[in-house]
């Protein structure tokens, strides 16, 4: 009897054991399958993200890639699709859909990722500062660049020069240290560093002159000669404008224009000449000059020009912000290089908002030398681009003392028709 | 009934009693065993969610689905200690996963061991994940974290000193932060054992689960 007890004891025990055997185990599992579940998420993300950066490759080695022939791309037991569509606010947008597969107990599975990005062309405004050839000079401890900078050629850094924006450049970065007093080398890229990005100086005049010629106002003199012209924009949409032969001394009588009919998508330019400009700007307008031979091409600063309200807020520490009750833009083109006059109005300060483009130079201070008087502070509230630097102070207070802090809204948004490269860059990605 | 037959029936009970307690013993480990398998899978599962969140939530610093609302990038982070990290970004919605367009702020940040909530657990050292959208409650849940720390570093792949991080935040200067190594424990908020019990230490190591993210990039921090 007493067996047959045990035996039922046992027997029952067993099936319990069973029964609590197949919970572990089953528990055991599901905690490695949760670990596999993430690497397989883990997987079929990075198909995507990596067929997205190999798209991203190709746009930017060629601007006119439109997908591959066969636009699936196999990698890591999956595959990615990339899909492209331009909508009407980007040039292109691109979708890379990755399918991760996978068998488990005998059947197939599959987990899917996404990664979208978007790119535009490169504007140049867009660069809180641009210089296609950066030359020999340093940036130093103490100097701070305000926005996105990038340089064509290879940037030399001495100590702890800081970077507000991302910074790139084609051939690299020099960083020197301990030299002259300025520390150990630590350049401070608080947006980011990359290197090599090939961003090609380029103007493209015909393009400006197309769009201004539709829609915009172009000067030329009748007879083909070079032309001046002044423009003085006012705060209440009008501007005032003259012209005279490039060389001769007389303006002609200056005429007020309502902007609104003046230029009504915004482009002023000057077939081949000088342009003189001043005043407050009420609008989002893009003014340039092309050169015509000799002393031509230039934009001469005549005195402030700004916005009605300045395009930045000053917050603790020197801090700025964008300040929302800016909507003025203004872009300011010299296919020679853009000159601050110097006369009576410039010699107490120069303040001026605007994105400016020099092709053939950088912005510079007419007849500066080290005898100079101190003409105090040139503030540019916008951003420079510029194919080298130019001098506009020295050392002795010669000139000017120059500030120069970005104005963010050009990072999203540009002056009409501002030049652009051929060459994409990203604006948007998710993943 | 003889003298034998007392002899079968006093040894079969010993026999029974001895299997008795061996089948008493391995039902005791086999309940152990269940209970330390089951806490494994608990911190296994809850490990692998909030890294889920935290790199798909990280991944998106400084991004906009309408591109031309994004923030400046350097400036999309906004806060960041080792325990905790604030930034821009655009929040997906029930009808919009992609996000709204709008940009919202996120910050997660980890409480004390020693708060109200997580001192009811058996475990001393869980500790709640905060997650908050833009000036929402809170949402936080104890997952059994011990260890929540974030590493971060600059575009030459040098690591940031927390007090330079603190000063910028506090100027509203850009943090330069590229790169974040982020570092996570999880252990089993409950226990098996006696936490009295030196020798039969339950808050130990091999009861937790690790996890490093050596270098997570967040693209729209670093794209222009």
């Amino acid at each position: 009897m007493g067996g047959k007890a045990i035996l039922i004891v046992v027997i029952s025990f067993s099936l319990m054991f069973t029964v609590v055997k197949y919970n572990s185990s089953n528990t055991s599992s599901n905690a490695a399958e949760r670990l596999a579940s993430y690497y397989i998420k883990t997987n079929a993300h990075n198909i995507a993200a990596s067929a997205a950066n190999i798209a991203a490759n190709e746009l930017f080695r060629d601007p006119n890639w439109s997908g591959f022939s066969q636009d699936t791309l196999y990698m890591n037991g999956g595959y990615a699709v990339i899909s492209v569509s331009k909508p009407a606010n980007a040039k292109a947008k691109f979708d890379a859909k990755a399918v991760y597969k996978f068998f488990y107990a005998g059947e197939e599975f599959s987990e899917e990722s996404r990664v979208n990005f978007v790119l535009n062309a490169t504007n140049y405004s867009r660069f809180g500062y641009y210089t296609n050839v950066w030359g020999s000079g340093y940036l130093v401890t103490g100097d701070t660049i305000d926005g996105p900078f990038h340089t064509q050629t290879k940037l030399n850094t001495l100590g702890s020069p800081v970077f507000l924006g991302k910074v790139t450049t084609k051939q690299g970065i020099n960083m020197v240290g301990n030299k002259y007093g300025f520390g150990p080398a630590n350049p401070e890229f608080k947006g980011g560093y990359e290197t090599p990005v090939d961003v090609p100086f380029t103007l493209n005049t015909s393009a400006l002159l197309g769009v201004a010629s539709t829609g915009g106002r172009v000067f030329q003199h009748p007879s083909g000669s070079n032309l001046d012209v002044r423009l003085h924009f006012n705060a209440d949409e009008t501007v005032e404008w003259s012209t005279r032969k490039t060389g001769t001394s007389s303006w002609s009588t200056p005429i007020v224009a309502d902007l609104d009919t003046f230029t009504t998508n915004g482009v002023i330019w000057n077939k081949k000449g000088n342009l003189y400009l001043s005043g407050t700007v009420n609008g989002k307008y893009t003014v340039g000059t092309a050169k015509g031979g000799g002393s031509t091409g230039y934009v001469y600063l005549e005195d402030d020009i700004v916005y009605r309200k300045d395009p930045l807020k000053f917050v603790n520490g020197g801090t700025t912000i964008t300040n929302p009750d800016c909507e003025d833009m203004l872009g300011i083109i010299a296919e020679k290089q853009v000159v601050v006059k110097d006369n009576a109005a410039n010699r107490d300060d120069i303040n001026i908002h605007a994105a400016l483009f020099n092709y053939d130079g950088g912005i510079t201070v007419e007849g500066i030398s080290s005898s100079k008087p101190n003409m105090g502070t040139m503030r540019i509230h916008g951003s420079l681009i510029e194919n080298s630097a130019q001098t506009t102070g020295y050392t002795n207070g010669a000139g000017y003392h120059q500030v120069i802090k970005y104005d963010k809204r050009y990072r999203n948004s540009t002056p009409p028709s501002f030049p652009a490269t051929t060459s994409y860059e990203i604006v948007s990605w998710f993943e | 009934m003889g003298f034998s037959s007392l002899l079968d029936i006093i040894g079969s009970t010993m026999v029974g009693g001895i299997i008795l307690i061996i089948l008493f013993r391995m039902n005791d480990s086999a309940v152990e065993n269940h209970y330390l398998n089951s806490g494994e899978l608990i911190v296994q599962t809850n490990l692998i969610s909030v890294v889920e969140l935290l790199e798909y939530d990280l991944r998106k610093i400084g991004y906009c689905s309408n591109w031309e609302g994004a923030p400046v990038p350097g400036e999309a982070l906004l806060s960041a200690t080792d325990t905790s990290i604030s930034f821009l970004t655009d929040v997906p919605t029930d009808t919009k996963p992609f996000g709204d367009g709008i940009i919202d702020t996120l910050k997660y940040w980890t409480g004390s061991p020693l708060e109200e909530d997580v001192l009811k657990t058996p475990n001393p050292n869980d500790r709640m994940l905060f997650r908050q959208v833009n000036g929402e409650p809170p949402l936080y849940s104890n997952m059994g974290i011990t260890q929540f720390k974030i590493v971060y570093f600059d575009a030459l792949g040098n690591e940031i000193p927390l007090y330079t991080l603190i000063a910028n935040a506090s100027a509203k200067q850009p943090l330069g932060i590229i790169t974040m190594q982020i570092d996570i424990t999880v252990e089993n908020t409950a226990s098996y054992g006696d936490l009295a019990d030196e020798e039969n230490e339950v808050y130990s190591k091999d009861k937790s689960a690790f996890w490093r993210q050596i270098r997570l990039a967040a693209p729209s921090l670093n794209n222009r």
